[in-house]
C-alpha cells in the first residue's frame, strides 16, 4: 500500500493498530519530523520524535482528513511538545556541550552548503543561525515539514498574507548571507 | 532602474511569490527560476535530506511501539469512556437523589423531633416512628388554630375584630404564639385577640381594648404576637 495511493485506507488500517499501516506512516514522515526536530532542539530531538508518536498513537483514532491534514497533525504535535519542553527546560539543568560541536553548529561556510552539497543538519544550521526565529520556523516547516502557507499559518495562529510576506523576507535574508558570503551556483 | 548594493534590495526585483513558493514547497523548476535564486535551491534541497541513515531495527521497535499504543488506545476507548460516562450520569442522579434525600430527611427530621410540622403530618410521623421506639411528639392540641382543639364559638369573639378575620385560619395569620396565649387565657381580651387577629398585627386590640394590659401592649408596640405571648407568660 503506497503512501499516496488510499491515504484513507492506510489512515483506517493504522487506527486499528495495523503495523504495516502504522510502519507506512512512520517512514514516510518520521524523517522530516526528526529533521524539523533536530533542527530546533538537536539534543533533545530524539526523546522528543518518541513522545511525539507516542502522541501520534494515543490520538490516531480520533483523528480524520487527508495526507496533508494528518502531516499539519503531526507538526502541530510536535511544536507543542518542542514548546513544553523548553518551557520545563527553562527550569532543568543544561546539556554539557562539547567543544567541537559548539565550533561545528551554526559556523557551516555558505559555500560548502551550496555548492558541495553538504549534510542536511548543516544545511539547517545556516537557515536557523541566519533567519530569526520565526522566519526559520516558517521555512523549517515549509521546507521540512513539507506544510502549505495555509498549513503554516493555520500552525502559527496568523494569516497566510503574514506567511508569505515573512517566507519572502526569510528568502531575502538566506540570499543575502549567501551574496556577501560570495556564493553563487 | 537603479539597482541597489543592499543585497536585501536586490532580492525582491527577482524573486516573485511563485518563484518563492515553488523553491518552499519543493516543487521547482531549477531552470525556470532566475539564476540568482539558484543558490536557494541548492540550501534547501540540502535541508530535505536524510540526517542519518535510519536504523532498520530502531524503527521496527518504534512501529511495533506506536502499533500497540494504538491498540491499547483502541481498546480503552469505547469500553472505558461510555462507561464511565454512564457511571457519570448515575452517580450524578444517585448523588442529587440522595443530596434531597439528606436536606428533606434532615429537616423534616429536625421538624418533626421539635414537633412543629403540620399536625396531620407531624401525627403520621409520630405513629410511624412510635413503631421503632423512637419518640416523636405528637401534635399538640395547643396548635389548634391549624387543626382547632375548641370550636371558634366557644372562644369569646375577638373585640374590635371583624367576623372575617376572626373565622380565618390562624394559618393564614401565621402565628402559633398568639395561639399558645389564647389556650392558656382564653377568656382574656388578649386571647381574643390572639386568635382573633391571628396574625400578630395587633390592629383590632389596639383599637379597641385600649384598657386591658393585653390591648394596651398592642396599642403600645402594635405587636399582636407580643402581646399574647407577655399574656401567656403572665
Amino acid at each position: 500500500m503506497g503512501w499516496h495511493d488510499d491515504f484513507d485506507a492506510l489512515l483506517a488500517a493504522a487506527q486499528h493498530g495495523d503495523e504495516q499501516a502504522v510502519a507506512h506512516l512512520y517512514r514516510e514522515l518520521h524523517p522530516r519530523l526528526s529533521r524539523y526536530l533536530h533542527a530546533r532542539e538537536p539534543r533533545a530531538a530524539e526523546d522528543l520524535e518518541s513522545e511525539v508518536w507516542l502522541a501520534v498513537a494515543r490520538g490516531i483514532g480520533s483523528f480524520s482528513g487527508g495526507e496533508e491534514a494528518f502531516r499539519a497533525w503531526l507538526f502541530s504535535i510536535a511544536r507543542r511538545r518542542l514548546a513544553d519542553f523548553r518551557r520545563t527546560g527553562a527550569r532543568r539543568a543544561t546539556f554539557p556541550v562539547p567543544n567541537e560541536e559548539l565550533e561545528r553548529s551554526g559556523g557551516e561556510d555558505p559555500e560548502s552548503i551550496v555548492l558541495e552539497d553538504f549534510s542536511a543538519s548543516a544545511a539547517t544550521a545556516f537557515v536557523v543561525a541566519t533567519l530569526t526565529p520565526d522566519q526559520a520556523e516558517i521555512v523549517l516547516l515549509r521546507v521540512i515539514g513539507g506544510l502549505s502557507v495555509e498549513e503554516v499559518a493555520d500552525l502559527l495562529g496568523k494569516r497566510p498574507g503574514t506567511i508569505r510576506v515573512m517566507q519572502h523576507r526569510a528568502l531575502k535574508r538566506l540570499h543575502a548571507e549567501l551574496v556577501k558570503s560570495g556564493v553563487t551556483r | 532602474m537603479k539597482h541597489s548594493s543592499d543585497p536585501y534590495d536586490d532580492m525582491g526585483r527577482f524573486l516573485s511569490a511563485e518563484d518563492a513558493e515553488q523553491l518552499l514547497s519543493g516543487a521547482v523548476d531549477v531552470d525556470a527560476l532566475p539564476g540568482e535564486a539558484a543558490d536557494l535551491v541548492g540550501v534547501f534541497t540540502s535541508m530535505r535530506r536524510p540526517i542519518e541513515a535510519p536504523d532498520p531495527r530502531v524503527d521496527q521497535a518504534m512501529v511495533a511501539t506506536i502499533a500497540a499504543e494504538i491498540r491499547n488506545a483502541r481498546s480503552a476507548r469505547p469500553a472505558i469512556p461510555i462507561a464511565r460516562a454512564r457511571g457519570r450520569r448515575i452517580s450524578a442522579k444517585v448523588a442529587v437523589v440522595a443530596f434531597a434525600a439528606v436536606i428533606a430527611s434532615g429537616t423534616a427530621a429536625a421538624a418533626a423531633a421539635s414537633g412543629s410540622l403540620p399536625p396531620g403530618v407531624q401525627r403520621a410521623v409520630a405513629d410511624a416512628l412510635a413503631h421503632v421506639h423512637i419518640s416523636v411528639p405528637h401534635p399538640s392540641p395547643s396548635r389548634g388554630p391549624l387543626h382547632p382543639v375548641s370550636k371558634p364559638d366557644q372562644q369569646p369573639p375577638a373585640r374590635g375584630s371583624s367576623p372575617e378575620r376572626a373565622n380565618e385560619p390562624a394559618s393564614n395569620a401565621g402565628n402559633g404564639k398568639g395561639n399558645g396565649a389564647s389556650k392558656t387565657t382564653p377568656s382574656t381580651p388578649a386571647s381574643a385577640n390572639g386568635k382573633g387577629n391571628g396574625s400578630g398585627k395587633g390592629s383590632g386590640a389596639s383599637k379597641t381594648t385600649p384598657s386591658t394590659p393585653a390591648s394596651a401592649n398592642g396599642k403600645g408596640n402594635g405587636n399582636g404576637k407580643a402581646t399574647a405571648t407577655t399574656i401567656a407568660q403572665e
